[in-house]
């Protein structure tokens, strides 16, 4: 009984550790082929500005500083201004909106849990592409549960590109439910499935 | 007749103020597939040919897609896996020569488009937009923020300084000027072609527009200055003093909508070109003539 016990507590905090918002070092999170988006793999990447986007800079090597304390950056010196992560200073506007709006994502002020402030391969810096971003942290819990087709196969009929998280929900703050777009009775779902999406 | 001659003035001055502040865009196409039919995924750049009949998508997954100006028909589309490594900007630079700055490697790739010889540069900086004037090659350097211009042989030959703290994000050639522009100060720098000097400085009413994220901007014929927000979804347009005049466009993915828009740019016809990164296409939106049916 006690190995049961024990066994369930270890399984439980294991999951416990699954669940966590991935938080040491930056990663770069990919699918691990095209149909499996829900088992993202988390890659360790280096520092190289190779990626398509890269975060401003404006000083050389000496950028760092801008939101590090040390010329030796880790995620340990990071600075904060006002009690915000570093972002507050130059991106106050983008807090102001969040703050603007009903519902947004927890923890939505930890920038980087979603976004990588050096480099990325994905529209606005996000760890993943649409789909393997949130599923870092939804794939094992409830909350990522989704039955409306995504991915490579189905595409978005407004625009012709894969259907992702993104196409229907908005973290940085909405005004509806379930960070959905647009109200989630009729008026998201009308964008892709109404005869009249083409007016 | 002094009368009727100084209406017809009246008339002229205020029919030519419509013109000037003629800010009403209506969608006139959008671009998002090459000729057979393959979508764009990650479009980040749009470049024009010298006549501005030809505009050049550059999609940094690995494509660039070529289209008429006046109906969007698609044309040749070059997609070299081993030249294109993230490609982030190009131009055509001679007929049969075009160049591509990818950002993997952080080079500049010239493909000879009628021998297929490739010629690679490696540069020692981060390379962003690119344009090519007089033949010389007016490159963005993402680590020092400053505008880096290389002669035929690559070799820098002048570089204009973004002043303090945040860099540029973004610049245009027009005519003997370049313009640029600084996201975190939300300004716009003029400088002129043959010095470094600034020659004006024009700071943005960025509190009263809401500015989230400039990432892209172009100045019209009347000297507006039209800022493309990314996060913010939209096109903001200021005054050319730097007062805020109007939000254009809205968030969205439907058709004339802007999701995560990349890089404006104004073509030789007055056509507002938006690369939307989000959306995965190129929306190009014309502007509503008042003596047009309907209107």
């Amino acid at each position: 009984m006690r190995v049961k016990i024990f066994v369930l507590a270890y399984s439980l905090l294991l999951s416990g550790v699954a669940f966590a918002v991935p938080g040491g070092g930056f990663k770069k999170v990919v699918s691990k082929n095209a149909t499996n988006t829900f088992n993202p793999e988390e890659i360790k990447e280096e520092l190289t500005f190779d990626y398509i986007h890269i975060h401003s800079f404006g000083g050389g090597k000496q950028s760092c500083l801008y939101c590090h304390k040390t010329d030796s950056p880790s995620k340990k010196d990071v600075k904060r201004v006002s009690g915000e992560l570093v972002c507050y200073e130059c991106h106050r506007e983008v807090y102001k909106r969040i703050d603007s709006h009903l519902y947004h994502h927890k923890n939505i002020k930890n920038c980087i849990m979603c976004h990588d402030p050096h480099q990325s391969d994905n529209i606005a810096k996000l760890k993943g592409d649409g789909i393997t971003a949130c599923m870092r942290c939804h794939a094992s819990n409830k909350a990522g549960y989704c039955v409306h087709p995504q991915g490579e196969k189905h595409l978005d009929p407004r625009n012709g590109q894969p259907v992702t998280c993104i196409s229907c929900h908005f973290t940085m703050g909405t005004d509806y439910k379930y960070l959905l777009k647009k109200n989630g009775e009729s008026a998201l779902c009308y964008q892709c499935h109404s005869p009249k999406r083409y007016k | 007749m002094r009368i009727s001659a100084l209406i017809i003035l009246f008339s002229m001055v205020f029919s030519f103020g419509a013109v000037a502040e003629n800010l009403n865009f209506r969608w006139y196409m959008s671009l998002k597939k090459d000729k057979r039919e393959n979508f764009m995924r990650q479009p980040v750049f749009v470049a024009f040919s010298g006549n501005g009949k030809k505009a050049y998508v550059v999609d940094a997954k690995g494509k660039l897609f070529s289209y008429t100006t006046d109906y969007g028909t698609p044309g040749a589309a070059f997609f070299a896996g081993t030249v294109l490594k993230k490609p982030i900007s190009m131009a055509r630079i001679a007929p049969s020569k075009i160049s591509v700055v990818n950002r993997e490697g952080k080079e500049i790739a010239i493909v000879n488009l009628k021998t297929k010889k490739i010629e690679r540069i490696k540069l020692p900086f981060i390379p962003g937009v690119f344009y090519f004037k007089d033949s010389l090659f007016y490159i963005l350097d993402r680590s020092s923020g400053d505008i880096v211009v290389l002669n035929a042989k690559f070799k820098e030959v002048k570089r204009y300084l973004h002043g303090e703290r945040d860099g540029f994000i973004d610049f245009k050639i027009k005519g003997d000027k370049i313009l640029a522009l600084s996201p975190i100060k939300k300004e716009v720098v003029l400088f002129s072609l043959d010095s470094v000097k600034p020659e004006k400085v024009v700071k943005l009413d960025a509190d009263r527009a809401k500015l989230l994220i400039p990432v892209s901007f172009d100045v019209d014929g009347e000297g507006f200055i039209f800022i493309c927000d990314n996060v913010a979804g939209n096109v903001k347009v200021f005054y050319p003093e730097g007062g805020f005049k109007t939000v254009i466009f809205e968030k969205g993915q439907k058709k004339g909508e802007l999701y995560y828009p990349r890089y404006i740019a104004f073509d030789k016809h007055d056509k507002l070109w938006i690369v939307e990164e989000g959306n995965g296409r190129v929306e190009v939106f014309d502007r509503e003539r008042k003596n047009e049916k309907g209107n």
